[in-house]
């Protein structure tokens, strides 16, 4: 997630400066040639999904172990066909069963985040109380903390709850994630400190103040929150496999590693359907996630 | 980013999600609609009653042979192989110029014989009415010699008694009676001479009549041979009674115009004649006797070969035919891989018929896992697919897992099966329109 992120930041102050300042056509270039070696990946993508099984084959034959050589890739393939679009979109149920299941199972997240981590982080904006700082820390920390490390504890708590093998083993654990509270928090934190003092002279109640003045003028954090949240939870992998045992309750993220080498093509056309949501929202939150992301370099 | 770009994006977006939405359906129906239909039933504990079906054929036992008329010319064969025949039905024709000529060949040869052996006879005869006649002549000859000479022996007898009246006076002389004695010895000799002479014309009797004897019972047996062929030795009379029955043969034959009939009702099974063939000594027709025996013949397997044993009675029909009958079967005999089994019809039974149908009906021991026969497949081994839950990507399906069982028996409807994973609870998918594998996604047929 954080060198992801670290791309997209450095691509989109790129992007921004580029817009701004008019680079020159060398800086440009570089940019340019810089861009092109880290679309790669997924620019194979589409090329790989059109391509019919026996020329995906025969290229990644040497990557296989089944031939000589390196593998070259063709960006035009010499036979495009839809076979793969058409096995996955029309024959392939299992694929819609989990991406209805990442669909549902973001959406509950991103939803769960929203009713736990808002009121959270515009306590730590609007509100001075003591332990905030410590409490603050304590969010960051938690944030940092990889899967990994949670991986056991979750376990155990999710067993005693009863929760394993169930959707809710990777929506709660998700839900109380620290980190959108720490981008929604960098959000409110850019409203004046006058704006809400003049609400309260004006007789506005705190939760009044939280839904009139809070939310509108933090709601490009909230969406720079939602979006990298959506980026992360699409495409969730060590959760549902550590937490879900039933393939029923998967999400689409599990769905390729089910899908055998000898079927490259099929796996490509999977990608490149995986990507369609993930590139949707974010060409939606495109200006908040730029912003949010600023928020974060921003000392309060 | 501007306003309306956004909303095309959620629009866009909208109509992703919503594609998405139908599409989900139409690949779950696709899904569906490829998805092999099952039925299944649960084993049930019952016996196998197989009903062994065999087709065979009908083979005669010992089958007729017609003798062909040796050296006849055949002028036109009537039947072929197959054809029914009865009583009466000509069989093959003889050329009738050619056999008469052998006829009247055979008649001139029996008519010179036949004169022979009279003047033979009318010979023989003769020398016997002879040899009587010297006979009789013989003893007439010597009684009378033998009457002469007694009679002389009585004269001299009488004389010896006058002369012993004649005896001297005891005062006679002694020439006297040396004369008279002398005379007496002649007279004694004379006698005894005489006495010899006829023993010895007895003797001479005895010994011609015994020659006579000798001559008539040569003549009579000459005459006896004469009359009854018996000079002509056993060749000579074989071939008499040979030449006289095939004079007799084809005197039939020429009055039945040549034609050759049969005579019992049958099959011809063989022709072994053309027109225009000169017959030998060898057969010309084989056919089969509707009163012979035939038998059945069939070949089983090795699997219905445990179900069927020596002895068994089984139902025999004939196709083309309303006859059925029930027999023993006589044998069963292995014969690389399979097994002929054989059964004896009784006498009259199948004529006619080539071909029959053996059926027979055995009832196994109870069994506790009998399936229907279609829920066994043979996939390198005996195997039937069970029907079973199975947790999946779209949740609790129905699957099939296949299951290699032993086959302990079955016929056209069940199959007995055993394994230690068979209960009586499992389910056994007994028809499928697809081709089933191990682990497919299946559904029930609906009704």
């Amino acid at each position: 997630m954080g060198s992801r992120l670290t791309v997209f930041a450095w691509a989109a102050k790129a992007y921004g400066r580029w817009r701004k300042r008019k680079m020159t056509w060398l800086a440009v270039g570089i940019c340019a040639a810089a861009a092109a070696l880290i679309c790669a990946p997924l620019l194979m993508i589409p090329g790989g999904a059109l391509m019919d099984s026996a020329e995906v084959h025969r290229i990644l034959a040497p990557v296989m172990g089944e031939g000589k050589g390196f593998a070259v890739w063709h960006l035009i393939p010499l036979y495009p066909t839809l076979d793969h679009f058409y096995r996955l979109l029309v024959e392939s149920p299992a694929f819609y069963q989990l991406f209805w299941n990442t669909v549902g199972m973001t959406a509950a997240i991103l939803a769960g985040q929203l009713a736990v981590g808002l009121p959270s982080a515009w306590a730590f904006a609007a509100f001075r109380f003591r332990g905030r700082h410590f409490l603050f820390g304590l969010y960051v920390v938690l944030m940092l903390l990889p899967f990994q490390v949670m991986l056991l504890p979750q376990y155990i708590v999710l067993q005693k709850l009863h929760l394993y093998n169930h959707a809710a083993a990777v929506i709660l654990p998700a839900i109380f994630s620290t980190f959108p509270v720490f981008i929604m928090y960098r959000g409110f934190t850019q409203i004046d400190a006058e704006v809400t003092e003049a609400a309260r002279l004006d007789g506005a109640g705190e939760m009044q103040i939280f839904f009139y003045v809070g939310l509108p003028l933090g709601k490009t954090g909230i969406q720079a929150a939602v979006v990298l949240g959506f980026l992360e939870y699409w495409n969730l992998v060590e959760q549902p496999m550590a937490f879900l045992e039933e393939q029923a309750r998967w999400p689409l993220s599990l769905y390729l590693p089910q899908i055998t080498v000898s079927q490259a093509g099929f796996a490509f056309a999977v990608s490149v359907m995986v990507l369609v949501p993930a590139l949707f929202v974010f060409a939606l939150g495109q200006d908040a996630l730029e912003e949010g992301i600023a928020y974060i370099g921003v000392k309060t | 980013m501007q306003m309306e770009s956004k909303k095309k994006l959620w629009r866009g977006f909208a109509a992703f999600m919503a594609a998405m939405l139908v599409m989900t359906y139409v690949s779950r129906m696709v899904y569906v609609s490829r998805m092999p239909r099952v039925r299944w039933s649960s084993p049930i504990e019952a016996s196998i009653r197989n009903q062994i079906r065999a087709e065979g054929t009908v083979e005669v036992v010992n089958a007729q042979a017609i003798i062909g008329l040796e050296g006849l010319l055949v002028e036109k064969v009537c039947v072929v192989a197959g054809d029914r025949i009865e009583t009466g039905t000509v069989l093959y024709e003889v050329n009738m110029e050619d056999m008469l000529a052998q006829l009247a060949e055979l008649e001139a040869q029996e008519q010179a014989w036949q004169e022979q052996e009279q003047a033979k006879r009318r010979e023989a005869a003769t020398g016997a009415v002879r040899a009587q006649e010297d006979y009789d002549t013989t003893v007439v000859e010597l009684d009378r010699k033998i009457a002469e000479e007694t009679k002389k022996l009585e004269e001299l007898l009488e004389d010896l008694d006058t002369h012993m009246f004649r005896i001297p006076e005891e005062d006679a002389s002694d020439e006297i009676w040396i004369a008279w004695a002398d005379e007496r010895l002649r007279f004694d000799r004379e006698i005894a001479e005489k006495k010899r002479e006829i023993e010895d014309i007895q003797l001479e009797k005895d010994k011609m009549l015994r020659q006579a004897d000798r001559n008539i019972e040569d003549a009579r047996r000459a005459q006896s041979a004469a009359e009854s062929g018996l000079d002509l030795g056993a060749g000579g009379v074989s071939q008499l009674l040979e030449r006289q029955e095939r004079i007799a043969l084809l005197t039939a034959l020429s009055q039945n115009e040549g034609k050759v009939t049969a005579a019992c009702a049958g099959d011809v099974l063989e022709v072994m004649m053309q027109s225009g063939m000169r017959m030998g000594a060898s057969a010309v027709l084989r056919y089969a006797d509707d009163e012979g025996s035939r038998i059945f013949r069939t070949v089983i397997s090795q699997e219905q070969k445990a179900r069927v044993h020596t002895g068994d009675t089984v139902r025999l029909t004939f196709p083309g035919s309303a006859e059925e009958v029930g027999e023993t079967i006589d044998s069963i005999v292995q014969e690389n891989g399979s097994y002929t089994v054989t059964v004896r019809l009784e006498p009259g039974v199948a004529r006619g018929r080539t071909e029959g149908v053996m059926e027979l009906v055995s009832t196994s021991e109870i069994y506790d896992f009998v399936v229907p026969v279609r829920a066994l497949h043979n996939d390198g081994g005996n195997v039937v697919y069970v029907l079973e839950e199975k947790e999946g990507i779209l949740g609790t399906e129905l699957s099939v897992r296949s299951m290699t069982v032993r086959l302990l028996d079955k016929n056209e409807d069940y199959a007995a099966v055993a394994d230690e994973l068979l209960t009586g609870d499992i389910k056994v998918v007994t028809e499928c329109d697809k081709e089933l594998e191990n682990g497919m996604a299946v559904k029930e047929w609906g009704e």
